[in-house]
């Protein structure tokens, strides 16, 4: 049986001064995985993860959190159990002790267990020994890092990051990632906002790509795997039981890229110079405006945009057996 | 005027004791109005900036008004409260304390409570935001608000104290200027002056110099040891 989603999001409309900002029709997003949110400036990111807290309300429509309406009158659950932490993240004046125990001290938890909680979540976040230091002398990627303790102190279930990697050094990029992903692993939810696509593929179960508050298709399939072998020709990506063939470069990539609009489907395997041929059954076919989008299981789930014509001429069906061919040179390793 | 100079810092640390009571009796009407005007315009500040209420913009605009007011015109309204035949005349506050300690209240007043306002208003957008999130109440967010806006709250309280340590309307109109009761620095240099006793204006002119100098310093450190 399928568990319901964490939210529902059904027709809701946002406007600032009256210009929508947001609209989504309908959008679930799970529990348990990373989602991210993707899309440029005043796409509408900010606002949604604003939105899925409780910190705005609904123009029109309706966000449920597990099944619950989050609205004026009941937004206590959602508050609970989750946390945003903002893209450039307000401090407290004070010390980073005082910022991070904030949370724990408003909830009056006892000394002791506060101070063990705030010591762990430094640690975690790389920041042992800032306890005494002043919010005001801060880096802004040590702030950063200070809010995302301050949130992980109440440990949440749910964490909201908005572009938790804007303005911040490339050290800290790295640790902030390492962290998402543990955090994921330990069953906490995160749903995050970035404009950063390395940053985006590398960490999504889901990507969700937004323009101008609306919900857009992907337009790449994102493969998650390791770097199998480097043999000086190519780079040989492991993704599902498959490896794919992608230009040589080294380096411990995560994550393969291909964009849809790069697959070539067709009946028969085709003489081209494109490295990677695979076969397997169409698993899915969806109507994405005027093209027609189809999922095959090659070892690995690979997807191709294909117009109503080819549909109609290549018979393209469930369960049907089809090739799908692309260049190495249409992968971007993450 | 290098001789009268070097008098008063003479009459300074030979410790007269009227300069000092006169200097005294300025920072104890000054702190007394300050306390009770706080007391009053900081919930009046808080108030407007927190809260949005029908008419709030013409209330700023009358209290940024009345922060210009002439002292000796609050001295002048309060006067014809408490004159004898006044209605608050059978208090028989004139040309005591009280009554300087009134005026002086009613003069900061406008100033603690715009300046309050004005450091309420201009808080980071994003505090309310984040304290919600870490799962404040209403009261936590209150209490957390006032918090981060001491250091303009510090300025408001110690703005006003300038203000009133400095005046002369309200002190001279309200206490009459008696020595050993209610004469101030501010009104004791008015009167050394007119009889020409520079040395002795100009000493309590240093005094109250000193006074600016350490209310400014303490207001320079705290914003220095906040950041």
């Amino acid at each position: 049986m399928k568990s319901s989603p964490l939210f529902s999001i059904r027709n809701l409309r946002f406007a600032y001064k009256s210009r929508n900002v947001i609209e989504i029709d309908a959008l679930d997003l799970e529990a348990g995985r990373i989602t991210v949110f993707a899309g440029g400036n005043g796409s509408g990111k900010t606002t949604l993860l604003k939105l899925l807290n409780g910190l705005l309300q609904p123009g029109a429509g309706v966000i449920l959190y597990r099944n619950r309406p989050i609205n004026n009158d009941d937004y206590s659950l959602v508050r609970s159990e989750s946390v945003l932490v903002h893209q450039n993240p307000y401090l407290f004046g004070g010390t980073v002790y005082q910022n991070v125990a904030y949370g724990l001290k408003i909830r009056k938890t006892p000394g002791r267990i506060m101070r063990r909680k705030v010591a762990e979540k430094l640690a975690l976040l790389g920041l042992e020994g800032f306890e005494h230091r002043r919010s005001g002398e801060l880096s802004i990627g040590e702030k950063q890092r200070v809010a995302m303790a301050r949130a992980l102190v109440l440990e949440p279930g749910l964490l909201l990051l908005d572009e938790p990697t804007a303005n911040v050094d490339p050290g800290s990029i790295g640790l902030i990632e390492a962290l998402i992903l543990k955090l994921a692993q330990l069953g906490i939810t995160v749903i995050l906002s970035t404009h950063n696509p390395g940053f985006a593929y590398r960490l999504c179960d889901r990507l969700i790509g937004l323009e101008e508050g609306k919900v857009v298709p992907n337009e790449v399939n994102i493969f998650k795997g390791r770097v199998a072998e480097e043999d000086g020709k190519f780079t040989y990506f492991q993704t599902g039981t498959r490896a794919l063939r992608c230009p040589a470069q080294a380096g411990e990539f995560t994550t393969a890229v291909l964009p849809l609009d790069d697959v070539i489907l067709s009946k028969a395997r085709i003489q081209t110079s494109a490295q990677n041929r695979f076969k397997g059954p169409v698993k899915e076919i969806n109507r994405v405006n005027h093209m027609y989008r189809v999922g095959l299981d090659c070892g690995f789930r690979v997807e191709a945009y294909i117009t109503g014509y080819s549909l109609e001429s290549l018979e393209v069906g469930l369960g049907k057996e089809f090739h799908v061919t692309f260049k190495a040179s249409a992968i971007r390793l993450y | 005027m290098v001789q009268a100079f070097s008098r008063a810092i003479k009459l300074i640390f030979s410790g007269d004791r009227e300069v000092y009571f006169i200097a005294l009796t300025s920072l104890k009407f000054a702190g007394l109005s300050i306390v009770i005007s706080s007391l009053l315009s900081f919930p009046f500040g808080v108030l407007l900036g927190l809260k949005d209420f029908f008419g709030k913009r013409m209330v700023i605009v009358v209290l940024n008004s009345l922060m210009a007011l002439p002292t000796v015109v609050i001295g002048l309204l309060v006067y014809s409260f408490l004159s004898r035949s006044g209605p608050l005349g059978n208090l028989g506050l004139l040309f005591t304390p009280g009554a300087i300690i009134i005026g002086q209240a009613i003069l900061s007043f406008p100033i603690v409570a715009s300046m309050v306002y004005g450091g309420l208003s201009k808080m980071d957008r994003r505090l309310p935001e984040t304290l919600v999130t870490l799962g404040a109440s209403g009261r936590d967010i209150f209490w957390m608000t006032i918090r981060e806006a001491k250091i303009a709250i510090l300025s408001a309280v110690l703005a006003g104290f300038g203000r009133v340590v400095g005046e002369v309307g309200v002190s001279m109109m309200l206490g009459g200027n008696i020595r050993w009761y209610t004469r101030t620095i501010t009104t004791a240099i008015a009167l050394e002056t007119s009889k020409g006793e520079f040395e002795t204006g100009l000493a309590l002119g240093i005094i109250l110099m000193g006074i600016a100098f350490t209310v400014n310093f303490f207001l320079h450190w705290a914003v220095r040891h906040e950041k």
